[in-house]
């Protein structure tokens, strides 16, 4: 795995040549090139022109975080049994789901759209407005789906990382997404439109969901802000990769920067990963053979 | 030319060649992992004390983990500049922050049930796809990164709802290195710091 083939220096004959590529190819040198492209720099720019505001911000949150939002979910975990959090959990994704739908159409995820569809009518009928997740236990799970994602499917990028008081980590694709959907989300439509004027219903809605998923991650972040060095950072990170794991959708569940043959070790890897990094050998072969 | 024309044929001709010999080790990786996760919740709701529950998955990063390839992956740039003892030094530290991390998460898993799903040849060897699937919440779909390391397959990363755990660590990792100048030897010091500052109050 030591020599690379992009610094190699091709000798003269044609057929030393052409055994070197065949060599390369075979030993799974090959992906190298492809990772040397697309590899460490990609996260050590952390794209994060505003980083000294955002860990301004961040650390505002983190206040907020302590003396609030933290306060609140453990209340609500010791003052509701569980079954009775995971309906009002059910409750609320229910009520996602017609902004689900929504999403899932555009980005052309049919098969998920006819799932959330089944997955509406289910459980406002059988499962009781929602409160019951019936088609989850009937095997078509929850998965979560919003405009951010549905603008990175249509290949816009996300842009700099932004820390959004109170709300948190995001990115203007994500932000701005997050916004036309609070415009657009039909129960806000309904609760504040013409016949009634419940114009507190979206906000208690933000609020309980709010302190739902904070009670589902205390211990999730506790155990992250515990252990790394920099919480702001791993937040930064984990935040990157889970949205762009859900643009990829459920079938990308690897991050596309793979590394781990760019500065291995000297174990070889005999098993040279099949298809795609010999067909990647191509590149240097093109390169050597041009000279 | 021509001479392009023969090595684009010949690239074919070993792709197609190539593919045998991932599909081969296929049904081993997938036993692996299954077995692992398995091992690892029943060590986990046994009623072992919690220093030898430690100890299991202390063995099982020195064990079935790649650790050394983890730790250069994290280092990134970093690595080269290190000197040996720092290496593995930083190695041991990597391997004591991850065991705190994930077998906290891991102790949480009650009523979990976990299955293997599928494995795909990736670069440098193979990604098993596994669920978590919870009683009251979205399934957790755990990617296993499979290289080689003297004949055995070993685990070279964990890749949760595509988040992979060696990205992350990289990624804090480097904004402490850039922030200290690029001194490995400083970078763990402070690992040093936060890991006995975590360790404070008994095991949990």
């Amino acid at each position: 795995m030591r020599d690379r083939p992009s610094t190699f220096r091709p000798p003269r004959h044609r057929l030393v040549k052409s055994l070197i590529i065949v060599a390369l190819a075979m030993s799974g040198c090959a992906s190298q090139p492809q990772n040397q492209q697309s590899g460490a720099g990609v996260e050590e720019n952390f794209h994060d022109p505003l980083e000294d505001l955002n860990r301004k911000i961040f650390d505002f949150n983190q206040v907020v975080d302590r003396t609030v939002l933290v306060p609140a979910a453990k209340a609500y975990r010791a003052g509701l049994p569980e079954p009775v959090r995971d309906s009002i959990h059910d409750f609320l994704n229910n009520l996602q789901a017609p902004l689900i739908f929504a999403n899932d159409t555009l980005q052309g995820r049919f098969d998920h759209a006819k799932d959330t569809m089944v997955r509406f009518v289910l459980n406002s009928t059988v499962g009781m407005a929602g409160l019951v997740d019936v088609a989850g236990r009937w095997g078509i799970p929850y998965h979560e789906n919003d405009l951010g994602i549905t603008f990175g499917v249509w290949g816009i990028p996300e842009g700099p990382y932004l820390v959004i008081p109170v709300l948190g980590p995001s990115d203007p694709r994500d932000a701005i997404g997050l916004g036309i959907q609070a415009f657009g989300d039909p129960w806000n439509r309904i609760t504040s439109g013409e016949p009634f004027t419940l114009y507190w219903v979206p906000y208690a809605r933000g609020a309980v969901s709010g302190i739902d998923q904070r009670e589902r991650y205390l211990d999730t972040l506790a155990d992250i802000e515990r252990t790394s060095l920099d919480y702001y950072a791993t937040i930064r990170s984990l935040y990157r990769q889970r949205r762009a794991a859900l643009v990829r959708g459920e079938h990308g569940n690897l991050p596309p920067n793979p590394g781990f043959s760019q500065n291995a070790p000297a174990a070889p890897t005999a098993k040279a990963g099949p298809s795609r990094p010999v067909v990647s050998a191509a590149a240097p072969a093109i390169e050597v053979s041009g000279q | 030319m021509r001479r392009l024309v023969i090595v684009a044929g010949l690239m074919l001709v070993l792709a197609a060649a190539a593919r045998p010999v991932g599909a081969a080790i296929e049904p081993g990786s997938m036993q692996f992992i299954e077995s692992l996760g398995n091992q690892a919740l029943q060590v986990v709701r046994s009623t072992m004390p919690p220093a030898q529950k430690l100890a299991f998955f202390h063995e099982v990063l020195r064990q079935d983990f790649d650790m050394p390839r983890i730790a250069q992956f994290v280092l990134g740039p970093y690595w080269r500049r290190a000197s040996p003892a720092e290496r593995e030094q930083f190695t041991g530290l990597l391997a004591d922050h991850l065991v705190a991390f994930y077998r906290r998460q891991f102790t949480r898993y009650e009523g979990e049930t976990f299955a293997v799903t599928g494995v795909r040849p990736v670069p440098g060897g193979a990604l098993v796809t596994s669920r978590i699937l919870r009683p009251g919440g979205a399934p957790i779909t755990v990617g296993w990164r499979l290289g080689e390391q003297n004949g055995l397959d070993k685990i070279t990363d964990v890749i949760v709802d595509g988040v992979s755990m060696a990205l992350s660590e990289r990624s804090a990792l480097a904004q402490q290195l850039q922030a200290n100048g690029g001194r490995v030897a400083g970078l763990i010091a402070e690992m040093r710091q936060r890991q006995a500052a975590d360790l404070g109050p008994g095991l949990r």
